[in-house]
């Protein structure tokens, strides 16, 4: 996303196509699909150059799953956007590919997880979801409306009851392009009843952003290492990046 | 008007091709010419051993192409490979010494 850089991942992956304004509602973003189903093309829409200078220079064939989850993993690294917050005001992200290419498999393995639980391909790990997590104290006789979170707790109902427990400070704070994801998901439902399909639905986007927490802190350990030696545009074979055009 | 310019009603075009230099077929996974492999690897030798004092390339690049290098070689055949991996870690060590 263009604007409000400086925290959260850079980057978010859709299983579906995105709406144009996914996460903040005024200024877009752009799309970047791993697929290209058009016939004649695809089926995969990363650079065939990009694979082949990574490949030279990794010494070993290079998928364009890989690259893909590779990129998604470094974009996210809890660093990158505070990082480059300057540049990614007036380009596209750079993508600091690791000379080491075992630091690139770490790096797609990584990212294939963090897919995994932006596409809820796949639930939580049970060590970001278990009992404790977003536990429901009381049971709620209203309609959703939630309150705010006190120290490490919120109420589902204005009447305080449907108190829950157990979501951290970060949970509630974790936010894309200053969008809050957890204060919106319940914000946008609001006026729902509180049933088990909510309360279910609710405890597994805890336990999703808890593990995304996670797993964008292993990103920027990987990213910090990657930033030791990285593959330039030059190195890689690929031209010269083009500034992106103001738009007036 | 730019491509990215919105329109009267503040609706902004698809974002263009990023890709529209390239080849239309991609069948998601990238290989590399041993050819072009072994000038790249040959040129890097000859700039080391060209060198007298200290690596021909800066600090940072001069990281990257000791990383790179002994992967690279890998698209080779092997014994291939082995010397100008041996030769290329020898030029480093003398360039390393002499600074």
């Amino acid at each position: 996303m263009p604007f409000a850089t400086g925290a959260g991942p850079a980057v978010w992956c859709h299983g579906l196509l995105p709406d144009y304004h996914a996460f903040r509602g005024s200024y877009g973003g752009y799309a970047f699909p791993l697929c290209d189903n058009r016939a004649g093309h695809g089926p995969f829409n990363v650079s065939p150059n990009l694979l082949a200078g990574l490949a030279a220079n990794y010494g070993a064939p290079v998928s364009a799953q890989d690259t893909f989850d590779a990129i998604l993993a470094l974009l996210s690294a809890t660093s990158y956007t505070l990082r480059f917050a300057e540049d990614l005001e007036d380009v596209f992200p750079h993508v600091p590919f690791p000379s080491d290419h075992a630091l690139f498999l770490e790096a797609a393995a990584l990212g294939g997880e963090i897919r995994a639980v932006e596409t809820f391909t796949r639930p939580p790990d049970a060590a970001f979801l278990n009992p404790t997590v977003a536990r429901i104290e009381n049971e709620a006789t209203e309609a959703l409306r939630a309150s705010d979170w006190s120290e490490g707790a919120l109420f589902l109902c204005a009447n305080r009851t449907g108190r829950v427990s157990g979501v951290s400070a970060a949970v509630w704070a974790f936010s894309v392009s200053g969008y809050r994801l957890l204060y919106r998901w319940l914000d946008a439902r609001e006026g729902l009843p509180v049933d088990h399909a909510l309360v279910t639905a609710f405890r597994d986007v805890v336990g999703r952003i808890a593990e995304l927490i996670d797993l964008f802190a292993r990103a920027d350990h990987l990213l910090g290492h990657a930033l030791n030696a990285t593959l330039s545009r030059e190195v890689l074979g690929l031209a010269e990046a083009e500034p992106i055009l103001p738009d007036e | 008007m730019s491509s990215q310019t919105p329109d009267l009603f503040g609706f902004k075009p698809a974002q263009g091709d990023l890709f529209a230099d390239e080849p239309a077929r991609n069948d998601g996974v990238g290989v590399a010419n041993p050819e072009a492999v072994r000038a790249r690897l040959l040129k890097l030798l000859a700039e080391a051993r060209a060198a007298e004092f200290r690596p021909p390339w800066n600090e940072r690049t001069t990281r990257t192409i000791q990383i790179v290098f002994p992967q690279m070689a890998n698209w080779l055949p092997h014994d291939e490979a082995e010397q100008l991996r041996f030769a290329f870690a020898q030029e480093m060590r003398r360039l390393t010494d002499a600074a």
